[in-house]
């Protein structure tokens, strides 16, 4: 079953998002080839302006889509389960678990291509302006390759590769916390009678609040330890406090998941 | 719905009278097949139950009768039908004569009344 | 097991003071079309809501089938809510195919045929349709299932006469010998000659069980009739 509820689940969902990004790429190269303009050596003060006009497009449109992707998955998310639709959707023959799932695996899958879109988006934009403007003279890969050879030689290889790992972990914390923490605020919005809408975006902020004190809670140990010891590596110090709390993130998230599992079980009260 | 009921009568005693009606009067004809119970109610707007209890009560009756292939079927007893008919006759002939009562008539007046009235017809 | 539900001593409390049901006990056997009347706040649809687990009741227990509202009950169960549920960007034969998925009792051949009967095209998507036309799509799907028990909250209210036969109509042509129809109506002289029996409640009391025949032949008068006098102000 839950198979099936991730089929049609992903079939309504997977388009606007999918424009979205498109959208976003599409900007990015639009905006890199304002690199191209030779507008750095002439006078022509209009062409300048047009050209900060459409980076500033391009920054919105980063924000757009990360905050876009996010909120139509949380309206969805909110319209299949808690408004008319939510009739159909809780009489199929399916356990509260598999609605869950149906709904987290595309939510956070979407967080995941939306992230990478991203990336993908501003490396455009970034190799773009290497491309075009040159700044030490060479071509993109030897820029690339030269970069990533002083990286190695300023850090180390061990801590590059702890520090991906790490970054690494924190991001699948935030796919996690960032999923459950809307499907979390709206189920928890639904036990406020009358104002469930008003009730979601305050356990929406409740939980930030939550997650904001429970990491600050997780970093001051290290931060005393950084102080205290006088280590000239930063890293050894940095890294476990991202283990630590990509881990504290997750166990948040699954809290959060019982939580909503058990307000859908036994709390459902649909308008 | 088609079938206009009286809503402050059984609905089964108000089915099987109708049906009896359509058997003597010729609307189904004898030994031509009735209905499937589904059909019926659907007709009628009734319950399929109760159009169920009504058609066993018919076939208790004798007036309907089950074949093994081609399922119910009005009765080819014509005799059979004949009597229903006079039955039913009867029963409206005794409402009549209690409704004349009712106003007042005494059965002389009652004969003499229906004479006159239906005298052209009858002769 | 005999009955297909069981409902005792249910009882429910919203937010702590406003009693829906109380203590409500009653059973509805299978192979028969049940209305479920009462007036406007009588519990109607909190019985409803509780039967398809939309609700969870304080206390007491709704079983059907034996078993407590779940996914397997919700697989042999057939609803019609009062509300559109349909998502109004699919298309007609997206949610035959939906319902094929999720429903091994759905029959996608008698959906289409009733489709066809109406003039509704599938390829249609449900936000090109009338608000008539939505709540027909929804009755087909939800009569073009083989459920045990079929659970259709005010089905005939604000449709035009035309449309409230072809409801009736198929009503009793869609249900099988073996499953119960249960409906909630508060237009009784419109649905009471398709009822085996009726339930009244008022204020989440049970006030009476009976067949239509036993009311019509013990009162004298329509179950609508007896419904006023019962329920009068």
């Amino acid at each position: 079953m839950l198979k099936k509820l991730l089929k049609h689940e992903w079939a309504a969902s997977w388009k606007i998002p999918t424009i979205l990004i498109g959208v976003l790429l599409v900007i990015s190269i639009f905006a890199g080839f304002t690199f191209a303009a030779p507008v750095w050596e002439s006078e022509m003060g209009g062409l300048a302006a047009l050209l900060v006009l459409v980076w500033m497009l391009y920054y919105f449109a980063i924000i757009g889509v990360s905050v876009g992707v996010v909120l139509y998955l949380a309206i969805r998310f909110y319209k299949s389960m808690y408004t008319d639709e939510g009739y159909l959707t809780h009489t199929l023959p399916v356990t509260s678990h598999q609605l869950l799932w149906s709904k987290i695996i595309p939510m956070a899958a979407w967080n995941v291509l939306a992230t990478i879109g991203i990336f993908i988006s501003v490396a455009i934009f970034g190799l773009m302006a290497i491309g075009f403007l040159q700044p030490d003279g060479m071509g993109i890969w030897e820029t690339i390759s030269f970069m990533t050879e002083e990286m190695v030689a300023e850090l180390g290889i061990e801590n590059i590769v702890t520090f991906g790992l790490s970054m690494l972990a924190i991001g699948i914390a935030g796919v996690c916390s960032g999923t459950m923490m809307l499907i979390g605020s709206v189920t928890i919005g639904q036990l406020v009678g009358k104002h469930k809408i008003l009730g979601s975006i305050g356990a929406y902020f409740g939980i930030n609040t939550v997650m904001q004190f429970v990491s600050t809670a997780c970093m001051i140990p290290f931060m005393f330890n950084m102080a205290y010891e006088e280590t000239d590596n930063v890293f050894s110090v940095m890294m476990p406090m991202y283990f630590v709390m990509s881990v504290v993130f997750v166990i948040l998230s699954v809290v959060l998941y019982f939580i909503s599992e058990l307000i859908i079980r036994k709390k459902l009260n649909l308008d | 719905m088609a079938w206009n009921l009286d809503s402050d009568r059984p609905i089964y005693t108000q089915i099987l009278e109708r049906m009896e009606m359509q058997i003597v009067s010729g609307i189904y004809k004898p030994g031509s097949k009735v209905p499937s119970v589904r059909e019926l109610a659907a007709e009628a707007g009734v319950n399929p139950n109760t159009m169920q209890r009504a058609l066993a009560e018919l076939e208790r009756k004798g007036l309907v009768t089950t074949q093994r292939t081609s399922g119910r079927v009005v009765t080819e007893d014509m005799e059979m039908i004949r009597e229903t008919r006079n039955t039913l006759a009867k029963e409206q002939i005794q409402d009549f004569i209690q409704r004349m009562k009712e106003l007042g008539f005494e059965k002389e007046e009652i004969l003499a009344l229906i004479k006159s009235e239906a005298g052209g017809e009858l002769v | 097991m005999s009955e297909l539900v069981n409902v005792s001593n249910l009882t429910m409390v919203y937010d702590k003071r406003k009693t829906a049901l109380n203590e409500l006990s009653l059973t509805i056997p299978r192979g028969k079309i049940v209305g479920l009347l009462g007036p406007n706040g009588s519990g109607k649809t909190t019985l409803i809501k509780i039967l398809n687990g939309l609700l969870c009741p304080t206390s007491g227990t709704a079983l059907i089938n034996g078993s407590k509202p779940g996914p397997e009950t919700k697989a042999r169960v057939s609803y019609l809510p009062e509300r559109t549920y349909l998502q109004t960007g699919m298309k007609v034969k997206e949610l035959i195919a939906y319902f094929t998925d999720f429903y091994a009792d759905f029959k996608p051949e008698r959906a289409k045929e009733m489709l066809t009967s109406l003039g509704i095209d599938e390829n249609d998507r449900i936000k090109t349709l009338s608000k008539g036309t939505r709540e027909k799509v929804q009755l087909i799907l939800v009569m073009s299932r083989d459920a045990d028990l079929f659970i259709l909250d005010e089905p005939i209210a604000g449709v035009d006469p035309a449309a409230r036969d072809y409801i009736i109509k198929t009503i009793i042509t869609n249900y099988n010998e073996n499953a119960t129809v249960l409906l909630s109506t508060h237009l009784i002289s419109d649905i009471e000659n398709i009822l085996d029996e009726v339930i009244f409640i008022k204020n989440g009391n049970l006030v009476l069980q009976a067949t239509v025949e036993d009311i019509r032949e013990q009162k004298g008068k329509s179950v609508d009739a007896y419904f006023r006098e019962v329920f009068a102000c």
